[in-house]
């Protein structure tokens, strides 16, 4: 939910449909509520509610369809316009959604979007953190996630890997094997990304023995949500000449770096910092953990 | 180790080198600094907007398989002012905005060309009509045509001679691949070796079933050469697409607390598309990359191949750089 | 108020123009009369004109003012609360998403039915320089939920089309400067169309909306030169000076007797311009047609004379049509007793002979075309179909398109009436082995002792199996000729089934037998009277005659004999002795490879 014209609509159509931030622009206004079904990691089926901003929807959100809007939420994603043109009139509508949702649905986690963080000019820290304890003061005792994004650099895709983290469960079971698998390939790191979104579903925890502060410490704290927004962007040249993209190898001067399909939903992405290590034993290794990853997946959708 | 000594040669921007010379013209806000900026500073497109318009003649120095220097000069420029003589330049290019009422620029443009064909009939004279994004797909080519049409025109009413004149048009935009598609074309008539290059281009794919191949420069993402079957627009921005995320990818993993002995080290990478068919990445100089779109199974199967024929092509490569950098050094 | 030559068509009830607002969402912006359609956001009529008095439509167009200042918008207006009395039709939130729509409904007429009203409207989503990209609006007219609102349809899509253009033109729309006249429109609308059902507005230099209301009425059928027009009124009392030429001559020659191909003859007009006059006719309901006259015709009784036969206009007005001047009037059940004796398989003539219908003073015309323009009296055609190697293929092709045989379910249930049933369905010959060219048996209709040639149990089996194997039918792929006014798909009546039970009945029911023609034996020919035909005795026909070569490919089946009259410009009996020549058959019914279906 969000004002009319916060960006719901492009930041969807960004993440879930694979389309490129500048075609965005070519969106509608969205009619009442738009609701789609994404299936994510296969067999979980996100249920994505984009409701219209404008006033008469917002009125009709908090009166008529009250009860059927906030029902059975499991993700409220309110988005802000960073330099919105009526800010109290934003307040008053945020507060009164939080409100039904507390009545309706009071287990559901509340992301908070400061979004088209593009257009500030400036120092966009500083501001964010200005909203953020604005939005903090609105909210009151319930607990929420604020993010600045924008849908033409990485953050959204931070935001994003964040809000459907929350969804998935055994994450932390994912996440630890991931860890086991790492090592055996000797990898620096191995990230999980969902196929379709390439949204990071899990992250190896950095390996203990060897250089346990260092190796991760000094990678880029972005570089998840970059990789995401770079292959995003791969993949999308790649739709352009009718190609699909399957798997990437890179032996870098830095790196060396295999991202192949895991399983049926998901990549794989696996950095090695060992220059002795050739990509072919990392792409037999993932063809190897195939099975117990497809198993796991399973479990934990179904858990 | 000659390629380390080379590069860092080369690196070093030394200025005892000959440079060939690229004249960038246009009206003011008609995107010159813009183009350059795109193009060998990787600014991103929507950011060009930001820029401030130039004051005074800029040089750019570039290199790549050759060394280049880039003139970027400001709106109001004119012939006396420029500071140089027509003749130190290999390639004049004018910018025209395809949006503007184009009879002044175009007029401006004629004085530059005419003058520089007086004095060197080689040069080659590019016309870029720019910002082509902004106009819908059936204006754009009406316009662009429309302003060649009136170019030639002119030049002929000018005067007979001048029919010759080698004058080439491109329509541009910084918003997709066409500016640097054309800024290759221009490069491309600025390159001695070049046939050499594409023969060497030619005898790998044939060599190693690759249905197409470019040689591209790593940063501007500008392509040297290509081997002889036609250039596909949508092969053409993949690649690029695909050496810019590698480009970004290099830093995102790098880890500092491990230290390669990188000195021997060509970087490689490969894409795999879903029929099968691989896009390669090979580094052949500390510019230059070969990519290679090759077909379904070969790169699973005669990888030890192909990579063989890499190094060959590589050592071809090298072999021709360091005969143009002998030539230009014996330049001086 | 609506004049009373216009009462017919649905009263107005209101007109509003709603749009899409970037940061109101949905929303009414002007209204006509104010204030009935509610909006509980309370923007309700937002740019309205501080003119209410909405009768001088003309002169307002130029006197609105501007009134769109977004905080008068913001702000409840003071005459909110009055609005939302119990005067309002219906409350513009509930069905807003079907007036604003979603794209998938945009371009296209949407009626939504809210309580007691109807709303009619045409969502349109245009592309362009917009904030949002797209720029959507709906010009709505409001009805009773039970008004007929076919004529309506194209004057709301022609309302909406004419403002898109000028949006795209102008942003007519979408430009404060002008958007506001759109109130005028919308008041010249509710005036103009609930008083004269038709109006012309002015909008700018290049467009006007002109509008007028016609009453709207399906399509008639094709016209068919085999067709006779019956006038349903009177047309020299409305035969004007500049009436279409072919129609003028047209009318004069519409007598009930004459079919298509004779009036275009009479008139001196081309055949497609009096098909087209006559259609003409059919779609404004002035005319109805009913076939050809002849004795040799056969007609059946439909289910609907179950309640036709109690109607009194039906009562009432058949004897009087039918006798000829100065005979008494037979009672209707006498009269209902003769229709009743109307069968498939028994031509009028025959029926003429065995009833001594003429003593009664009976006009035999006026008496079938009574029963067809009542409807309770169906016409029996005739399809000859040659059956023969050649043609085997294509009729095969053609077999899938051929109508299936009309509800062999109900025809089961009551087997005992299928001998009578009319519609010979089963005898088409779908997959018949080569060997087969099968003669089928000729049962005389009448006779109670039925003089049956020897079948062949080849072609009876084959029938049973085709018979067993054919699915249901669909109703609609049934092809009984019926006059278009009713629409009952068994034709089998009462009557006949009655018929069938005191009638004689075949000893192998579920294989319906088709009837072949009865001969034309002589004295048939010699009496009719439509005199088209030189007489003759085809008895016995032992030579070929010529017939046009032309004729073979149309009997598929397909062509009835009315038809085939028409198209060769014969009479029935030379038709009909072409056909013994075409099936080489001994002529008295026997057309040999001829078949003759009846339905």
């Amino acid at each position: 939910m969000g004002a009319s014209g916060s960006g719901k609509t492009s930041m969807r159509s960004l993440i879930f449909s694979n389309n490129p931030a500048s075609l965005t622009s070519r969106l509608g206004a969205t009619i009442d509520v738009e609701q789609n079904h994404v299936r994510f990691l296969g067999d979980l089926i996100l249920n994505l509610w984009d409701c219209g901003g404008q006033d008469a929807f917002m009125d009709s959100y908090l009166s008529t369809q009250r009860s059927t809007i906030f029902q059975h939420v499991g993700v409220l994603i309110y988005v802000f316009e960073v330099s919105t043109h009526d800010a109290v009139k934003d307040a008053a509508y945020y507060r009164d959604c939080l409100d039904a949702l507390q009545r309706y649905s009071p287990e559901a986690a509340v992301f908070l979007l400061v979004h088209k963080m593009d257009l500030v000019a400036g120092d966009r820290a500083a501001l964010l953190e200005r909203r953020t304890r604005e939005l903090q003061g609105e909210s009151g005792t319930v607990p929420i996630t604020v993010f600045g994004t924008s849908i033409h650099d990485e953050t959204l895709y931070k935001a994003w890997s964040r809000i459907v983290h929350t969804i998935i469960p055994n994450a932390a079971v994912l996440s630890k094997h991931l860890t086991t698998f790492a090592q055996a390939c000797s990898a620096t790191e191995a990230i999980l990304f969902e196929r379709t979104t390439f949204l990071v579903i899990a992250t190896s925890s950095p390996p203990d023995e060897a250089h346990p502060e260092q190796v991760n410490n000094d990678l880029s704290p972005t570089r998840y949500e970059r990789t995401s927004e770079l292959i995003k962007a791969l993949k999308h040249s790649c739709a352009r000449m009718r190609e699909e993209f399957h798997a990437l190898e890179m032996e870098l001067p830095e790196f060396t770096a295999v991202l192949d399909g895991m399983t049926r939903n998901t990549y794989i992405l696996l950095i090695v910092h060992d220059p002795t290590i050739e990509t072919a034993a990392l792409k037999i290794n993932i063809r190897l953990a195939r099975p117990k990853f497809e198993e796991l997946q399973t479990d934990s959708v179904l858990a | 180790m000659a390629l380390a000594a080379k590069s860092n040669g080369t690196q070093s921007l030394d200025d005892s080198i000959q440079r060939t010379k690229i004249l960038l013209l246009g009206q003011q806000g008609s995107g010159k600094t813009s183009i350059q900026q795109f193009l060998f500073n990787d600014v991103p497109a929507k950011q060009t907007f930001f820029l401030e318009p130039t004051s005074r003649t800029t040089k750019h120095p570039y290199d790549t398989v050759i060394p280049l220097e880039i003139w970027d000069c400001p709106g109001n420029i004119t012939l006396d002012s420029l500071g140089a003589t027509l003749s130190e330049f290999s390639s004049i290019i004018f910018v025209i905005d395809i949006q503007d009422s184009y009879q002044q620029p175009i007029a401006r443009m004629l004085d530059f060309f005419v003058a520089a064909y007086q004095e060197n009939p080689a040069a080659t004279l590019e016309v870029f009509v720019h910002k082509a994004e902004s106009l819908a797909e059936d204006y754009k080519i009406e316009n662009f045509r429309h302003i060649q049409q009136r170019v030639i025109d002119e030049l002929f009413d000018t005067s007979q001679e001048y029919e010759q004149m080698p004058v080439n048009f491109h329509l541009t935009s910084v918003y997709d691949h066409s500016i640097r598609e054309a800024f290759s074309r221009v490069l491309h008539k600025l390159i001695d070796s070049l046939p050499y290059l594409e023969d060497l281009l030619n005898v790998f794919c044939s060599n190693s079933q690759a249905s197409k191949a470019f040689l591209f420069d790593v940063k501007s993402r500008l392509y040297v050469a290509t081997d002889e079957s036609p250039v596909d627009a949508s092969t053409h921005s993949l690649c690029c697409d695909y050496v810019r995320t590698l480009n970004a990818f290099g830093p995102l993993y790098k880890s500092a607390s491990v230290n390669q002995d990188s000195r021997l080290f060509y970087p490689s990478a490969a894409v795999t598309l879903a029929q099968g068919a691989t896009l390669t990445y090979h580094l052949i100089t500390p510019q230059l990359a070969l990519l290679a779109m090759l077909h379904p199974g070969v790169f699973e199967e005669r990888r030890g191949l192909l990579e063989y024929n890499v190094v060959f092509f590589r050592e071809g490569v090298q072999e021709i750089a360091v005969v143009e950098r002998d030539a230009r050094a014996g330049n001086l | 108020m609506s004049s009373n030559s216009n009462s017919f068509l649905p009263r107005l009830r209101s007109v509003f123009y709603a749009r899409f607002d970037e940061y109101r969402g949905p929303e009414i912006a002007y209204q006509v009369p104010e204030g009935l359609i509610a909006s509980s956001a309370g923007f309700i009529s937002a740019g309205v004109s501080p003119t209410p008095s909405g009768s001088s439509r003309a002169s307002s167009i130029i006197l609105l003012p501007p009134d769109r200042s977004s905080e008068s918008r913001v702000k409840p207006s003071p005459r909110k609360s009055s609005f939302s009395s119990n005067r309002t039709l219906l409350n513009f939130d509930d069905i807003s998403k079907y007036i604003i729509a979603q794209s998938p409904l945009c371009g296209r007429l949407v009626t939504c039915t809210a309580g007691i009203y109807k709303v009619l409207g045409f969502p349109v989503e245009l592309l362009g320089n917009y904030e949002r990209y797209y720029f959507r609006f709906n010009i709505c007219f409001v009805f009773d939920a039970s008004a007929d609102l076919s004529c309506y349809e194209p004057i709301v899509r022609k309302v909406n089309r004419v403002l898109t253009a000028c949006e795209e033109e102008s942003s007519f729309l979408s430009s404060p400067e002008t958007s506001f006249k759109i109130h005028a429109i919308l008041e010249q609308l509710y005036e103009d169309l609930n008083s004269y059902s038709e109006t012309s507005i002015p909008i700018d230099n290049f467009n006007s909306i002109e509008l007028k209301i016609f009453p709207f009425y399906p399509n008639p059928p094709p016209v068919k030169d085999w067709m006779v027009p019956v006038a349903l009124i009177r047309f020299d009392n409305i035969m004007e000076q500049n009436w279409d030429l072919t129609m003028a001559k047209v009318c004069k020659y519409i007598d009930g007797t004459n079919h298509v191909a004779r009036i275009a003859h009479l008139a001196d007009c081309d055949i497609v311009l009096t098909r087209q006059a006559i259609g003409h006719l059919l779609y404004y309901q002035v005319i109805m047609t009913i076939d050809i006259f002849q004795y040799s015709n056969m007609y059946t009784l439909r289910k609907s004379i179950q309640w036709l036969a109690d109607e009194t206009h039906v009562k009432e007005e058949c004897g009087p049509y039918v006798i000829k001047e100065g005979r008494s009037i037979p009672d209707w059940p006498k009269l209902l007793h003769l229709y009743s004796r109307m069968r498939p398989g028994k031509t009028i003539f025959e029926w003429m002979q065995d009833h001594d219908v003429r003593s009664l003073g009976i006009d035999i015309r006026r008496f079938a075309s009574f029963g067809v323009i009542k409807g309770f009296l169906r016409r029996v055609y005739c399809w000859p179909m040659l059956l023969t190697d050649e043609i085997q293929q294509p009729l095969e092709s053609k077999s899938t398109t051929l109508p299936p045989s009309p509800s062999p379910l109900t025809s089961r249930k009551r087997a005992s009436s299928l001998s009578v049933a009319p519609h010979a369905t089963l005898t088409r010959p779908r997959r018949r082995p080569s060997e087969v060219a099968p003669v089928f048996a000729t049962v005389n209709e009448h006779s109670t002792s039925g003089t049956v040639s020897p079948p062949p149990r080849v072609a009876e089996a084959s029938l049973g199996t085709l018979r067993s194997r054919a699915g249901p039918p669909s109703p609609q792929t049934i092809r009984v000729r019926e006059p278009r006014r009713h629409s009952t798909t068994t034709p089998a009546s009462l009557f006949e089934i009655a018929q069938a039970l005191a009638g004689p009945t075949e000893p192998r029911l579920h294989v319906v037998r088709p009837r072949l023609s009865r001969s034309p034996s002589s004295p048939v020919v010699k009496t009719q009277a439509n005199g088209a035909a030189p007489s003759s005795t085809p008895v016995l026909v032992s030579q070929p005659l010529a017939y046009p070569p032309s004729l073979v490919p149309l009997l598929d089946g397909e062509h009835h004999t009315d038809e085939l009259c028409c198209r060769f410009e014969v009479g029935r009996p030379t038709l009909e002795r072409w056909l013994v020549a075409v099936g080489e058959g001994s002529g008295d019914g026997d057309f040999g490879k001829v078949l003759i279906i009846y339905r």
